[in-house]
């Protein structure tokens, strides 16, 4: 068994938070807790000291520059998020949340459509028929993509024919929630073997 | 036989059992050291040769997107990753768009780094983290040294030999995201949505079934997915590595999941079909 | 007030989508700008969680007595030496800072995760269930998949994983292309809702 600190103080750790499936204590509790501080803390480091410092120093280095100046207004707005986080709600708490929400939407609008809409419909859109597999499965995606936006179409109740296509696009949402769900199984256990692996290899040298 | 006994016995498992052989799935095929050997993917393949269009100092960006909890996943696919490009003799430049998975991604290229005797600021640097994903993919293109004026060590990006003329995408070669999250999205949204920026990803398992449709219309040239994508990964630049090993356990720990399903829904037939005998 | 903010909103949202359409330096510059302050607001929006959090737990840490005192303790000890050793030495690996993130953090964000194995392994076997045509083709999709994905599924079902890449390649894209279609759709409406003042923080009254 390994007794560098750099192993072992993981492996207590590991050992600690794995206790919660015997069932709930307060070793599991206790780190939990002691991760949600450490997990805020090292995120808190890295915007402000690698993040916000270099930028702020280089505008504070030039202060008459026009740049450095548009750049103290983000802060102050930014500033004012923080103190409406500790109870004193300002208005450039709400000057801050529309500013990134209109920057964010007015960069996001002419792209979704480029990006998501038109590249997609543009791939749907290709030569089917049942002559050959390629043509086949171009004429079944493109079935599962008419299907799939009937069953979210909301307008008018489904009835007849939309409702024959809602419930064949509700089947397709199954077969990809299917899919999906063994994919997330497939990525969880690779999880648990890296833990088990740290524990067997590193730990115990079990394993080579 | 008192089957009703049984097959109440049977529904009614404590789930630590379950829990036990969940373990025992994992950790036996493990301690049995069984190397698997997997048939790579068109997708995997792909990916594989948009690396293989790399030369002699070209530079690729790596943007990784992932925290602790799905290294065991993205790790194998960074470590082969940094590996191809180093023996190719291209070059690096590293970004974190995770806060928490800053230190992980640093380390693992460091070991790689090390390895084939790469130094830092000439053949790779780190650039740290950044907050708004959108934001960093767009601002990477015009103003690199606007966003980061320091990398993640407290170097001055413009001191350093590889990022002193780093002007945007059209300095990159090839763009890799290795990601277990929504960043992948934004990335073709942003990054080829806007620039038309050659693009690879590693995904985790998790959303790897959802960007499928993203590699048919050529957004993503090539992808990895999850455990499997990093073991096709490694045959193929034959490294063996932590995927490919850790695929007998994967393979095992899913067909225990089949038996739980099957066995589960075995029960509750038997369940309903034993009530109706009882009426 | 309100006015303000939705000309703020108005003015921004433009500015944001004419330097699509502007490859003049002026429409760079814009664009360079808007993208600083957008990283600066979310920067800004981050610490303000950290502070809430922080606050949140020193409030706890009040209220409570006895042992349930030491996990808002727990936190607080957690974010502050984090934020002290970040403060006062180096980040890097080697560091006090490095060292905090590699034996703790790292296994504790690791493993936490990897819990989720043993929780979906027992959601499988107790409602994972044939109870509907919807839930049975989910049922079917998810099995053929977990059996395809891995190699020793092809050796106990020969070529399952040809039948597991076709509804991955096939029925799969379709759905999630009807999806992404839709998101992109969706989110156009919704980024012009939010710039026309209809929606988002223009439209909040009086809060």
């Amino acid at each position: 068994m390994s007794t560098d600190p750099s192993i072992l103080i993981p492996a207590v750790v590991t050992l600690a938070v794995f206790s919660i499936l015997y069932r709930e204590n307060p070793v599991f509790r206790a780190v939990e807790r002691l991760g949600v501080g450490l997990a805020a803390g090292y995120a808190f480091i890295l915007i402000v000291r690698t993040g916000l410092i270099p930028r702020l120093s280089k505008a504070l280095g030039a202060p008459f520059d026009p740049s450095s100046v548009l750049l103290l207004l983000p802060l102050a707005a930014g500033i004012g998020l923080v103190m409406s986080a500790v109870g004193h709600r300002t208005q450039l708490a709400r000057f801050a949340v529309a500013g990134a929400a209109a920057i964010g939407a007015g960069l996001a609008l002419p792209l979704l459509m480029q990006a998501l809409v038109l590249s997609q419909m543009k791939a749907s859109m290709v030569p089917m028929g049942l002559s050959s597999v390629v043509g086949f499965n171009a004429l079944v995606i493109a079935i599962c993509v008419l299907t799939t936006m009937a069953y979210f179409s909301f307008t008018r109740e489904p009835t007849g024919i939309r409702a024959l296509f809602a419930i064949s696009g509700l089947y397709t949402l199954m077969i990809a929630f299917g899919a999906t769900f063994a994919s997330l199984a497939m990525s969880r256990i690779t999880l648990l073997i890296g833990r088990f692996l740290f524990l067997l290899r590193d730990v115990f040298h079990l394993v080579q | 036989m008192d089957y009703p006994a049984v097959v109440a016995s049977i529904t009614k498992i404590d789930r630590r059992f379950i829990y036990l052989l969940v373990g025992l799935a994992v950790a036996i095929p493990l301690l049995l050291a069984h190397q698997a050997e997997v048939e790579p993917t068109e997708e995997s393949m792909a990916f594989h040769a948009g690396v293989s269009t790399l030369g002699e100092g070209d530079v690729v960006l790596l943007s990784t997107d992932y925290h602790a909890g799905s290294a065991s996943e993205l790790n194998p696919m960074v470590r082969a990753f940094a590996t191809d490009v180093f023996r190719r003799g291209a070059r690096l430049v590293v970004l974190s768009l995770n806060a928490q998975g800053t230190g992980l991604v640093e380390a693992e290229i460091n070991k790689i780094a090390a390895e084939y005797d790469r130094t830092y600021g000439v053949d790779w640097v780190f650039l740290g983290f950044r907050p708004s994903t959108p934001a960093v993919i767009l601002a990477l293109s015009a103003s690199p040294h606007s966003l980061f004026p320091q990398d993640f060590r407290g170097n001055e990006l413009a001191e350093l030999p590889l990022t002193a003329h780093l002007n945007g995408y059209r300095d990159f070669s090839l763009i890799c995201v290795i990601s277990s999250g929504a960043t992948a999205q934004d990335w073709v949204i942003y990054g080829h949505g806007r620039f038309q920026c050659p693009m690879v990803a590693g995904l985790s398992g998790g959303i790897g079934p959802a960007f499928q449709s993203f590699v048919d219309t050529h957004q993503i040239a090539g992808v990895l997915v999850g455990l499997r994508g990093a073991a096709e990964y490694e045959q193929m630049l034959e490294l063996p590595g932590e995927a490919l090993r850790a695929l007998f356990a994967q393979s095992l720990t899913h067909m225990l999941f089949v038996a739980l399903i099957v066995i589960g829904n075995i029960s509750l037939l038997a369940t309903r079909w034993i009530e109706n005998a009882m009426r | 007030m309100d006015r303000r903010i939705r000309i703020v909103v108005l003015v921004l949202g433009i500015l944001a989508v004419v330097q699509f359409f502007v490859p003049h330096a002026s429409g760079r510059w814009v664009h360079q700008k808007l993208l600083d302050w957008l990283v600066i607001l979310e920067s800004g929006a981050l610490v303000a969680g950290i502070v809430a959090l922080a606050r949140h737990e020193v409030l706890q840490f009040g209220a409570s007595g006895g042992r349930a005192r030491i996990y808002p303790l727990l936190t607080l000890v957690g974010l502050g030496a984090m934020i002290f050793s970040g403060i006062l030495g180096p980040i890097n690996e080697r560091s006090l800072f490095g060292s905090l993130y590699a034996w703790l953090l790292q296994p504790i964000q690791a493993t936490m995760l990897s819990l989720l194995v043993f929780y979906m392994a027992s959601a499988a076997f107790r409602s994972f269930r044939l109870s509907s045509a919807p839930a049975t083709i989910l049922l079917a999709a998810a099995l053929i998949v977990l059996l395809g994905r891995v190699p020793l599924g092809e050796k106990i079902v020969p070529n399952i994983s040809l039948f597991s890449t076709w509804i991955i390649r096939v029925p799969n894209v379709g759905a999630t292309r009807g999806l992404w279609i839709g998101i992109g759709l969706a989110g156009s409406a919704t980024a012009l809702r939010v710039i026309l003042g209809i929606q988002g923080p223009a439209s909040w009254k009086g809060r």
